[in-house]
């Protein structure tokens, strides 16, 4: 499977459930190659179409965990990716205390720039492991996207579970690094 | 040489723009004799300079920031890095005149080396010393050199912990070395000098002045970027100085209830970040304790001078060092919905506030949160408690437990309210997520998915409870060994992390004892508007401040009445084949279930007006409800086309009427698309007795100058239609655009928040040319706060909501009434 490929299935697989814009969206295509790719995906009996919205078949799944297994199994072998994740394990927890309390303390705007500043801090870590991922610069891309929105306002890109919001892509890109270095969730249950 | 740093018992407390907001307030506050430790300004000429030449210090500028240190050590009598006894340590603040995001948090604890570190410890503890040191690296990392203070805090935790065990020069340069060494290898260039320190920390401020989110913000509040801001360096204090020592929180009024009370906690021998922290237990300020209660009369003179000042309920922190209070911050309390109604009434009673202050005082969601409704009390006191988890997201909500996403958000969509309870959320269970009325998980903590995300939607929801063994493939979950099918009714309180057996009954609670109706009757005062009632609300409408019921559709009262929809359906089915089909099929059929309908509401009404609406055939409902739609005879589906059906409606509600003496009930049409078809329709309901009005949902009818011909007419907007008919979208999508607008694929433009120009453009015409008529807007499913203050300004003054949206509107026009008269800002 092509790297295209593997990372529409991949954002398909992260969520679930998932439309063509939100496929466009993770993978960085242009929209009429998105399409064409779930078309061939559908095809092929990876996808199935929901009218609209994409799931994956069994044997789509499978895909993408080998795509997984066949792209990422070295790195779990070297320390660059893991002493990366453990530094992103710090900046996870402050993420996640400063969100919930953001939403707790009435919306507070200095927990907000704080928030964003966590986030910043994200994206620029995100340039550190881009050249050994180089797929995650998509989700610096993101993050900068939601953080230009908020900053003018859309506060709906902070939390929103229907927006590609700044969780939503943390939660996203915790799931993905997860998967890559071959763990299950579940130690990571007490936080997220 | 100019002038730009100022000692703050020297400058105009009027002169925010100079001085910023935290400066004039310690001026202020030292104007009045309140004992705040001594600080000294730098001014926003100074910021301006410094944005002016790339980031330079104006010449000078250093000299005179000395000069004031050397002030600060007189005043305190300690010495700011050398010198002999305890260290002078200063904590630096931005301040400018208007608070905005992007702007330099706090800088505490600045003055540390490892010279005076060992000085230090001599006044405080060799633990607090090198804990004090710690948080100033962490702080100093974070906010001057952007690298994560966690990091730094877990790389140099044993030398850390080394120092606060045996603190000696040789432990205290190691320790220092330590964090030199790893901020070196972040590539950030790192002073170990106060001096310089202090520096660098003034120069973080003004550089914050220009960070990209201060820059937005003011973009997008159109705030000048020359202002600039001002910084504030303060000696610091230590409740942590020993006995005779300790620092606190106190509220002029209790933040819980509103009470006009001093309430608040003190911790002896204690920082203010552990009173914040919570990591250690406070005494209660009301202890009667003799060293407290002087304490306590201390706060209670200085906390009445202050409100005086503010004209609002504040929270004070303060820090005793050595028996000497002194306060460090004061700032308007963050309180519950409860005491925020309370303290506006009281203080617009107590006359330090005006009415327009007063309604300001008080959110739409304060207002949300006291409407909604709650467990009822006694209903509590007898339920049983399954289970208790964290409390993550406040409410009170019940339901069937459904332990999949897929099968709640199937469940919910037949009408049904679900509980998802879950071992752990993922963004797989969202559909499930968005369509309960409450969210439960077994697993997970305050800051889990579950957690995060029913804030966000504003559920209630209960995490980590440990005791649930869900098992959603088999359909069932434990607690404590005892086995729930699926489908168990369940109650729960998202504030204490209750989870209750049953459906537990709710009703709104009064926590203001009157005080919101209250403030809701200043508010309709200010507004001069009318809001009229849901159907719903009739019958429990009293105090609710309504002007009028409806507009309620026909057809949803004949929905509540068993067989009414049916029958309505058949007949419907009747006339379109046969236009001469007999009494006994149509009229027979149609007038006793209307009269029974109609007549239960006017009953209910309270003396209320009622405005009614007429069925409209070709409604989206009206194509679900009857089947043979499509081939319904065409003549049917203009607004005047089913003439016997009008008659025999009209001639129901006008029995009813007669039956119950009520003296106000208009009906009204709807589809309509211009003046001569009200006025045909008037006709009609002159001769059954009734006043007539029309639903205008259609951009045509908006732009008809005509509507003035029919005075006493009244005229409803049906805001979701017409905003739908302007965008051109189909029906089916409305509910979906708020999730389409997200997406940012329309730009700015949000139909249901913002008023789209052509909309805007309509219903100015519409209010100009009104004439006698009565014109309201039905505003269901827009988002009252984008659009009512534009509404109002356009003249508007009677509106309709949702059951649970009156008191929000109510409110929302109260504060639009004071807003600027000026023109919208587009």
């Amino acid at each position: 499977m092509n790297d295209e490929a593997f990372e529409a299935l991949n954002a398909v697989y992260l969520r679930k459930i998932a439309s063509a814009d939100v496929v466009t969206e993770c993978t960085g295509l242009e929209s009429g190659a998105a399409r064409e790719l779930i078309a061939a995906e559908i095809e092929n009996g990876s996808l199935e179409d929901l009218g609209g919205q994409y799931m994956l078949s069994e044997d789509g799944t499978r895909a993408v965990l080998e795509g997984y297994e066949e792209r990422y199994a070295s790195l779990r072998e070297n320390s660059t990716v893991e002493d990366w994740y453990q530094r992103f394990e710090t900046l996870n927890s402050q993420f996640l205390q400063t969100i919930s309390a953001w939403q707790t303390s009435g919306q507070d705007e200095g927990v907000l720039d704080k928030l964003l500043k966590i986030v910043s801090r994200q994206v620029r870590a995100l340039g550190t492991i881009a050249e050994t991922v180089p797929r995650y610069t998509r989700y610096a891309d993101r993050f900068e996207h939601a953080l230009e929105l908020v900053e003018a306002g859309k506060s709906e890109f902070i939390t929103s579970p229907t927006a590609d919001s700044i969780h939503n892509i943390w939660f996203e890109f915790h799931e993905d690094i997860l998967t890559l270095l071959g763990r299950p969730r579940l130690d990571a249950e007490s936080d997220h | 040489m100019e002038r730009w740093v100022h000692d703050v018992a020297h400058i105009d407390p009027n002169d925010t723009a100079r001085f910023g907001g935290k400066g004039a307030g310690l001026a202020r506050m030292t104007a009045l004799r309140l004992p705040v430790p001594p600080a000294f300004v730098i001014d926003t000429n100074a910021c301006r300079l410094f944005g002016q030449t790339g980031g330079r210090f104006p010449d000078g500028l250093g000299e005179q920031v000395s000069a004031a240190i050397s002030g600060l050590e007189r005043a305190s009598g300690r010495p700011f890095g050398g010198g002999s006894g305890q260290p002078l340590l200063v904590s630096v603040r931005s301040g400018a005149k208007v608070s905005m995001p992007g702007m330099m948090d706090t800088v505490l604890n600045l003055g540390l080396d490892r010279n005076n570190i060992g000085r230090f410890a001599a006044a405080v503890s060799a633990p607090v010393a090198a804990d004090c040191w710690m948080r100033f690296w962490a702080m100093y990392a974070d906010i001057v050199l952007d690298v994560d203070p966690d990091l730094l805090k877990v790389a140099v935790a044993a030398e850390c912990a080394d120092a606060a065990n045996a603190l000696n020069p040789e432990s205290a340069m190691v320790f220092e070395n330590a964090v030199l060494k790893f901020l070196g290898n972040e590539g950030v260039v790192v002073p170990a000098n106060p001096r310089t320190q202090l520096d660098g920390s003034i120069a973080a401020v003004f550089r914050s002045w220009n960070s990209r989110r201060a820059k937005t913000y003011r973009a997008h509040h159109g705030i000048p970027d020359d202002l600039g801001t001002a910084v504030v360096v303060q000696a610091m204090v230590f409740g942590n100085s020993g006995p005779d020592s300790g620092s606190g929180v106190a509220f002029t009024r209790d933040p819980k209830t509103g009470e006009a009370n001093l309430y608040g906690e003190y911790l002896p021998q204690g920082q203010g970040e552990e009173v914040v922290a919570g990591t250690r237990t406070p005494v209660d300020l009301a202890h009667p304790n003799p060293e407290l209660v002087v304490l306590r009369t201390s706060l209670t003179s200085y906390g009445k001078s202050l409100e005086r000042e503010y004209s609002d309920a504040l929270d004070i922190e303060f820090t005793v060092e050595t028996g000497k209070l002194y306060l460090l911050q004061v700032r308007p309390a963050k309180r519950t919905a409860a005491a925020a109604v309370r303290i506006a009434t009281e203080l617009l009673a107590e006359g330090a506030i005006d009415e327009e202050t007063a309604v300001d005082r008080v959110t739409v969601e304060q207002v949300r949160r006291l409407v909604s409704p709650q467990f009822s009390a006694a209903a509590v006191s007898r339920a049983r408690v399954l289970t208790t988890g964290i409390g993550a997201s406040p409410g009170h909500g019940s339901g069937v437990a459904v332990l999949d996403a897929d099968r709640a958000a199937a469940l919910a969509a037949e009408g049904t309210d679900v509980v998802l309870v879950r071992p752990t959320t993922s963004p797989q269970d969202l559909r499930g997520m968005l369509a309960a009325t409450a969210v439960v998980t077994a697993r997970g903590g305050a800051t889990s998915h579950a957690a995060v995300v029913s804030r966000a939607l504003d559920k209630p929801c209960v995490v980590g409870a440990a005791q649930i063994d869900v098992r959603p493939a088999e359909m069932f979950f434990s607690i404590d060994g005892v086995g729930y099918a699926e489908g168990t009714e369940l109650s729960v309180d998202g504030g204490t992390g209750q989870v209750y057996a049953g459906i537990l009954p709710r009703s709104v609670p009064d926590s203001t004892g009157g005080g919101l109706e209250h403030l809701l009757s200043v508010a309709d005062r200010r507004s001069g508007a009318g809001v009229w009632l849901p159907a719903a609300a009739a019958g429990a409408s009293a105090g609710r401040g309504g002007a009028g019921i409806g507009p309620v559709g026909l057809t949803d009262l004949l929905g509540q009445h068993p067989g009414a929809v049916g029958r309505t359906v058949a007949a419907i089915e009747v006339l379109s084949h046969d236009p001469n089909a007999p009494a006994a099929r149509i009229e027979d059929v149609l007038v006793p279930d209307v009269q029974v309908v109609v007549r239960t509401v006017l009953e209910n009404s309270g003396g209320l007006p009622l405005d009614l609406r007429l069925p409209v055939l070709t409604s989206p409902r009206a194509r679900r409800l009857i089947h043979e739609w499509a081939s319904l005879a065409p003549h049917l589906l203009l607004p005047l086309g089913p003439k016997r059906l009008l008659s025999a409606w009209l001639d129901g509600i006008a029995t009813a009427v007669r039956d119950t003496g009520h003296g106000a009930t208009t009906v009204l049409l709807g589809g309509v698309t211009n003046a001569a078809e009200i006025d045909a329709f008037a006709e009609l309901a002159i001769a059954a007795g009734l006043r007539s009005g029309a639903v205008l949902g259609n951009p045509a009818a908006l732009f008809e100058s005509r509507l003035k011909s029919r005075p006493n007419a009244a005229l409803w907007v049906d805001l979701h239609e017409l905003t739908r008919a302007a965008h051109g979208y189909p029906e089916e999508l409305l509910f979906t655009i708020s999730e389409f607008t997200a997406t940012g694929a329309l730009g700015d433009a949000a139909p249901g928040s913002v008023l789209h120009p052509l909309v805007r453009h309509l219903l100015g015409e519409l209010i100009s040319t009104r004439g006698g008529a009565r014109v309201g807007v039905d505003l269901a499913g827009a988002s009252p706060g984008g659009v009512v203050p534009d509404l109002y300004r356009m003249g508007f003054r009677t509106f309709t909501a949702t059951s649970a949206g009156v008191e929000e509107l109510r409110l929302l026009l109260g504060q639009a009434a004071g807003a600027p008269k000026e023109a919208d800002h587009g």
